[in-house]
């Protein structure tokens, strides 16, 4: 078994990317890999709660796939601090229980990874 | 060495596929192997033929001269409008995730071309 660590830098709409990065997680962990999420950058607002896209990005919300990440053993969740605190927001009020990492820990747990995909 | 190779973004945006497809050529005349190229994200442009990709010749090349298998992934490409009717390159064909994931446990190591 292979450790996994997809790293979510993008910002839940209007781009698709976000949703393509969990499709090659979810991928991955159905072929019985070890997966892991770090957020980083504007990709820590995708764990924001309350929130609305406009109606034309209603599609690419993602919360029903966070729901199914459980049922494919995704798991373990890192948030960077940094991030959080400079966009504002406030880590007991994310989406879903998740580990948050200080910046300087980033490389240690990267480093602790056998493929590391960035997204 | 065996590489899995993904390239994440268009021509459009940064010359990134260009650094790619240098490298997976240097790579493949230094005796290593690669495995297979995914194109994901915006990568899937990678494999349009228009007259503003910089590597219309180069991938077609790689794919003929080294037999090297450049994938286009379906979905990415759905989500980008680009259907049957798009014209692809010599050398590029559409397939899923279960490929990429093929490479990356096949391969000694995985290479991201990412923004």
């Amino acid at each position: 078994m292979r450790k996994f660590l997809f790293i979510m830098r993008y910002s839940p709409w209007p781009g698709v990317i976000p949703g393509e990065c969990l499709d090659m997680a979810m991928t991955v962990a159905a072929f019985d890999q070890a997966v892991s999420l770090l957020f980083l950058d504007d990709g820590v607002l995708q764990l924001q709660t309350g929130q609305i896209p406009p109606a034309r990005y209603r599609g690419r919300v993602l919360n029903p796939v966070w729901d199914a990440l459980e049922l494919y053993d995704i798991t373990t969740l890192w948030v960077e601090q940094e991030s959080l605190r400079q966009r504002g927001l406030d880590a007991t009020r994310l989406l879903r229980p998740i580990q948050l990492i200080r910046r300087p820990d980033v490389p240690d747990l990267i480093a602790a990874h056998d493929r590391v995909v960035s997204g | 060495m065996k590489y899995a190779i993904q390239v994440n973004c268009g021509f459009t945006r940064s010359m990134l596929p260009v650094t790619a497809c240098r490298f997976i050529e240097a790579a493949l005349e230094g005796g290593n192997e690669v495995i297979r190229v995914f194109f994901y994200h915006d990568g899937v442009w990678n494999g349009v033929a228009c007259p503003q990709n910089p590597c219309a010749e180069d991938w077609p090349r790689l794919a003929e001269r080294y037999r090297v298998e450049l994938v286009l992934c379906v979905t990415a490409c759905e989500n980008r409008g680009l259907t049957g009717a798009t014209t692809l390159l010599p050398g590029f064909c559409q397939g899923g995730l279960g490929l990429w994931t093929d490479a990356c446990l096949r391969a000694d190591r995985l290479l991201v071309f990412a923004d």
